[in-house]
């Protein structure tokens, strides 16, 4: 039985639990939220350039996360 | 008169009892197939959640129900705060299972499994250069986080409002294959950048860069097994630094090993040299916990807990 590694395993499992509710309390999920809204021109001033496109497409095209 | 047929003499039999156990890799299949769908689940209806999970899953992509590990600690750095929710989620999960969510669940690992059954014939990367080449994946990992923190401190103190969207997420942008797979090419196709009659023009130099970088990733991991995990991944590498401490892990009974035999090792689809391992269990970051090992060798190999 190797000790030292059970110690890192016990202390990473403390450091994520306390970083977990840490993050929570700063509010990071609501971070990670606002990317994700309904917003179809952010979405698309986002990831347009990922895309390739240099023309604003039809905005009634789908948008699937917003279902 | 009919005879009955003697099982010992079954042709049948002899010839399955020749293949080597796929049961771990059955089980493997299935709950990748789940967890594929399960992580595109808004196209049959399920809701997204905005909670980070430790596999490659970027969020652009347009069914996607959660958001990849990396994509989501790149994006929190950006806007200028510390990333310590996802720092938590890796934390928790790399010191309980390591790196299973990469064996069973990653929908890029998938990929990859799937890309290594193609017939055509493999390379064999020494244990050095194995790695060696992980050292890529450090490189990405901390080149992303170099960037999105050095946008992340402008952001925080009002220098940089706004701002592309490699800003946010570097290594999402300029690297990353699932994006390109999952977010680009859907969206190129959703929004009709290939119906035109000069393409070139239309598409920038970005799209054809990460279809470039894509192309290339493709072909590594069809020669290599799982290349891009080893030594591209920067989720991986950020579970790595847990994953080789975690509480679940695969253990070695070397007193059922044969001499010269590395069964193990061959049926590794990651190249971790597992008979130099400890058989207090596998303590190597390159190890995925698939099981692989353990089908090719049952009695000595096995899956188990180190409390």
């Amino acid at each position: 039985m190797e000790l030292s590694l059970r110690i890192k395993y016990f202390t990473f499992l403390i450091l994520g639990v306390m970083f977990i509710v840490t993050g929570i309390a700063l509010n990071e999920l609501d971070i990670l939220a606002e990317i994700t809204r309904g917003d179809f021109d952010a979405w698309y001033d986002f990831l347009a350039p990922w895309v390739g496109s240099s023309e604003r497409p039809n905005s009634q095209l789908p948008v699937p996360w917003d279902q | 008169m009919a005879t009955k047929s003697n099982p010992e003499n079954n042709p049948l039999k002899e010839w399955l009892s020749t293949l080597p156990n796929k049961r771990i890799r059955t089980l493997r299949l299935v709950s990748q197939l789940t967890f594929f769908f399960l992580f595109n689940g808004v196209i049959f209806g399920l809701s997204r959640i905005q909670f980070p999970i430790p596999v490659v899953l970027p969020p652009g992509a347009p069914y996607a129900t959660a958001w990849g590990g990396f994509s989501a600690l790149q994006y929190i750095l950006a806007v200028g705060q510390f990333p310590f929710l996802v720092l938590g989620v890796f934390f928790l999960t790399g010191a309980i299972f390591g790196k299973l969510t990469c064996g069973w669940a990653c929908p890029v690992g998938f990929w990859q499994d799937l890309l290594s059954w193609l017939p055509i014939s493999k390379i064999k990367v020494s244990r050095p250069t194995n790695r060696d080449l992980q050292d890529f994946s450090g490189f990405f990992l901390w080149g992303s986080i170099i960037v999105a923190g050095f946008f992340g401190i402008q952001r925080f103190n009002g220098q940089l409002t706004g701002g592309d969207f490699w800003t946010f997420m570097p290594f999402d942008a300029i690297i990353d294959p699932a994006g390109t797979m999952f977010v680009t090419y859907f969206y190129a196709l959703l929004w009709g950048v290939f119906d035109t009659d000069s393409l070139l023009d239309t598409v920038g130099n970005l799209f054809l860069w990460k279809t470039f970088i894509l192309a290339i990733f493709t072909y590594i991991s069809i020669k290599v097994p799982r290349a891009y995990c080893r030594w591209f991944c920067p989720t991986g590498a950020l579970l790595g630094y847990v994953s080789s401490n975690s509480i679940l892990t695969i253990k070695r009974d070397p007193t059922k090993c044969v001499d010269g035999c590395d069964a193990c090792e061959k049926a590794c689809p990651t190249g971790v040299p597992i008979t130099d391992e400890s058989t207090d269990g596998i303590a190597n970051n390159l190890c995925i916990l698939c099981g692989n090992c353990v089908d090719a060798c049952p009695d000595a190999m096995s899956f188990g807990f180190r409390f």
